[in-house]
């Protein structure tokens, strides 16, 4: 018995209750630098680190004395040198009647340590590239958030600079012609032959004048909407074109406008800027329309999603938006000139306005990062499409329709 | 030929203008035929059919700048690319203070003059006019 224990190509020893040393086989000598005699008498912790012997006391040895034996439990011997030796140890309590002991057998581990310590590093540098790959994701939305922010200032300056041109066009022309014609006026009437003034003059002088008040004010409306307070809730176009319908009829009495109108998605504007809009565009027909007194308009509209970005390139993130096309078969006019028309006071038509209308839609439709465009041809209507945001998805029924009263409401305080 | 009367071609949107400065020449010259246009395509349209039609071109365009259809500044670039037309002296006629204007038509040399504030200069801009006839 004690041969085979010895030859056991494992670690064997043996103890007593009380920790003496019983047995010691050759290899495990061997492997702590022991002789057997060395090892006679001495006490179990020889063998251990001191790790091992708290762990032994806490938990092993009480281990072993409840349930009798213990398996694979993964402890550290010590050499004589100090050398740390880890062992996987099976063992085994014997009580008999006058005396117990503990039979222990183990292997080293020393390759299986490493692996175990491989498998670790490995788990811990898979953890490390999951929560790195985590802050990269992060990362990545906080860039795509920026670039959008990003590409809605860009609009927004591109958007001020064509302001300043537009504003410099105002002064440096739509206000300097009529002053000028004030003066020149105003001088005819004291140098002209006869002491009292000639009405035909005084009339031109008001006429200018009233013009000048006209440039003025339409260029506060227009500054008025370049301020930033958009309020972005759901509207439904198809309320905001009866409404302003009901107000140019009152505006312009003789007047039949007939508006054959398709279903129209929701869109999520400024309610208040969307009445100007849609009163402007529908006011357009009706002055611009063929001879006679009835103006037509077919509206339409469908959803789409589009990129969101205008002016970064290769940037791609889509959203809902809604095209409303207004088609009329009113005078038109030659689309080589369409760009014009959105400009401040530039007229294609001189007979009618003072040419602000399509250009207060069209600062209203960058306000809400739409798109606005023309077509028409001499004498064959004019089809106006614009891109709106899209209602968002999932207020279906009833907010729709509390944001509705909460603008109509807003718009009785406006009047 | 120098008996044959002078035809100037003056575009402008304005009707207060054109009739000034159609009065003027009429008061210093009464021989110079005015040609009137409301606006840039109006004054190409009338510069294509007199070319057709060889009844004798302008010795002088008279350009207001800012105009619907085709401003002043366009309408200039597309008579520059017919070689019958591109002689013709211009003198722009502007109420515009626009240094970019100014700037754009003192480099190709063309003068610029702002339109008055009182007609009584009217008659010395038209008869200076009538000298840069061609």
């Amino acid at each position: 018995m004690d041969a085979l224990f010895n030859l056991a190509p494992c670690y064997c020893f043996s103890c007593k209750d009380d920790g003496t040393l019983i047995l010691v086989n050759e290899k495990l000598c061997a492997r702590l630098g022991y002789s057997k005699e060395e090892l006679s008498g001495e006490k179990l912790e020889t063998l251990f680190t001191l790790p091992t012997r708290i762990f032994h006391q806490t938990h092993f040895f009480p281990l072993l004395h409840m349930q009798g034996y213990a398996d694979e439990i993964f402890i550290s011997l010590q050499t004589r040198a100090g050398d740390y030796v880890p062992v996987l140890i099976n063992a085994a309590r014997k009580e008999s009647e006058e005396d117990a002991y503990t039979v222990y057998v183990g292997i080293e581990v020393q390759n299986r340590k490493r692996f175990e310590d491989e498998l670790i590093a490995a788990k811990k540098a898979a953890e490390k590239a999951l929560a790195e790959n985590t802050a990269l994701i992060r990362a990545k939305e906080a860039l795509q958030e920026h670039a959008e922010a990003l590409d809605s200032q860009m609009a927004r300056v591109n958007a001020q600079h064509n302001e300043l041109l537009q504003f410099n066009k105002v002064i440096t022309h739509d206000l300097q012609e009529p002053l000028r014609k004030l003066s020149v006026f105003a001088k005819m009437i004291l140098e002209g032959p006869d002491e009292a003034p000639q009405k035909k003059l005084v009339e031109k002088l008001l006429g200018v004048s009233e013009h000048m008040r006209q440039i003025v004010s339409g260029l506060q409306q227009y500054i008025w909407l370049s301020e930033p307070s958009l309020i972005r809730v759901d509207v439904e176009p198809a309320s905001v074109l009866l409404e302003a319908r009901t107000l140019l009829q009152a505006e312009f009495p003789g007047i039949n406008l007939v508006m054959e109108m398709d279903p129209l998605p929701g869109i999520q504007a400024d309610p208040a800027q969307m009445r100007i809009l849609f009163y402007q565009l529908l006011s357009n027909v009706i002055r611009f329309r063929k001879a006679g007194d009835r103006a037509y308009v077919k509206i339409s509209a469908y959803s789409l999603q589009l990129n969101k970005f205008r002016n970064i390139a290769d940037k791609y993130s889509y959203t809902g938006f809604i095209k409303v096309e207004l088609a009329d078969n009113g005078i038109g006019f030659n689309n080589e000139y369409g760009a014009q028309v959105f400009e401040l006071y530039k007229r294609l038509h001189p007979q009618s306005g003072i040419g602000i209308g399509l250009a207060l839609c069209k600062k209203i439709i960058e306000n809400h990062q739409g798109e606005i465009s023309i077509g028409a041809r001499d004498g064959e209507g004019a089809t106006v499409t614009l891109l709106l945001p899209a209602k968002m998805p999932g207020q279906e029924a009833n907010p729709a329709e509390t944001n509705q009263n909460d603008f109509i409401n807003r718009s009785k305080l406006q009047a | 030929m120098k008996h044959k009367a002078k035809l100037i071609l003056y575009v402008d949107d304005d009707p207060d203008d054109r009739e000034f400065l159609s009065y003027a020449f009429k008061t210093i010259s009464p021989e110079t035929k005015v040609v009137l246009a409301e606006d840039g395509v109006k004054a190409l349209d009338y510069l294509n059919s007199t070319e057709a039609h060889k009844v004798g071109l302008p010795c002088l365009i008279v350009l207001d700048l800012n105009m619907p259809y085709l401003d002043g500044r366009e309408t200039y670039q597309r008579i520059q690319t017919n070689p019958a037309l591109q002689n013709i002296p211009t003198i722009v006629f502007t109420s515009s203070l626009n240094p970019h204007d100014k700037a754009f038509f003192n480099s190709l040399g063309i003068e610029l003059i702002t339109k008055p504030d009182n007609i009584a200069y009217m008659n010395k801009i038209a008869s200076h006019m009538l000298q840069a006839c061609a």
